[in-house]
């Protein structure tokens, strides 16, 4: 895009795809929000490793890049 | 008595599908005569052959990890600053010294089954929510240093 925004598509469940936009300086926990997600959510990036919730993500994502949104699991419980 | 009967119409299609091979020469016969002779098939000039494209170079990838991981120097002492990544969480960190021979690795608010794991005593409380990582031995380059610690918190994590 003109003004460098990246689309993103954010899964947050099974039939649930979101459209997101980062800009220069968006951190995960404002895509989080945006979404309307509950605030423990966390974002995962394609590779499955996830992004700190105040990290500016902007250019760790590529245009078009599909990433995944879940709430906080702990193995084993 | 088989000499007698009429050769009986077969509804559909019956395909030799190779000769059994528990029958006898008599019973092949009768086999031959209830379905017909065995076609042959030719082999055909148009078999399947497969078709081989030339194989291309795969170069491996060279970026680094911590590039990789999204770790940026962000001081002009060389300092790096990212987050220590694995699929229960990021956390975090700053490399200090990073491409000296001895960097100092820093984790910011670690989880606490981390701190209170089999290896608490490695992480030294050195401000607020910071913790500074002794390794033993030392990594041998800043991405084995990386890496380590986060497998050293997917353990924790997975306790």
């Amino acid at each position: 895009m003109a003004d460098g925004a990246k689309h993103v598509a954010v899964v947050c469940g099974v039939d649930d795809i979101k459209d997101a936009v980062i800009r220069p300086g968006t951190t995960a926990q404002d895509v989080i929000n945006d979404l309307g997600l509950p605030g423990e959510y966390t974002l995962t990036k394609s590779d499955g490793l996830k992004f700190g919730d105040s990290e500016n993500i902007y250019g760790l994502v590529n245009d078009g890049e599909k990433l995944h949104s879940s709430a906080p699991a702990r193995v084993g419980e | 008595m088989i000499g007698s009967l009429s050769r009986p119409a077969i509804p559909g299609a019956i395909a030799w599908m190779g000769s059994p091979p528990f029958l006898e020469e008599h019973e092949m016969g009768i086999l031959t005569w209830l379905l017909g002779p065995k076609p042959v098939v030719k082999p055909s000039n148009q078999s399947m052959r497969r078709r081989r494209r030339p194989g291309g170079e795969i170069r491996r990838n060279t970026v680094p990890l911590h590039e990789e991981r999204g770790w940026r120097s962000t001081e002009r002492d060389g300092t790096l600053c990212g987050y220590y990544r694995t699929p229960l969480g990021a956390f975090e960190g700053r490399i200090e010294k990073a491409f000296s021979r001895s960097p100092k690795y820093l984790i910011i608010k670690p989880p606490a089954q981390l701190l209170n794991g089999i290896h608490s005593a490695c992480f030294k409380k050195r401000a607020k929510d910071t913790y500074s990582i002794h390794f033993s031995p030392a990594p041998v380059d800043l991405n084995a240093g990386i890496l380590e610690m986060e497998n050293c918190i997917r353990e924790a994590l997975n306790e």
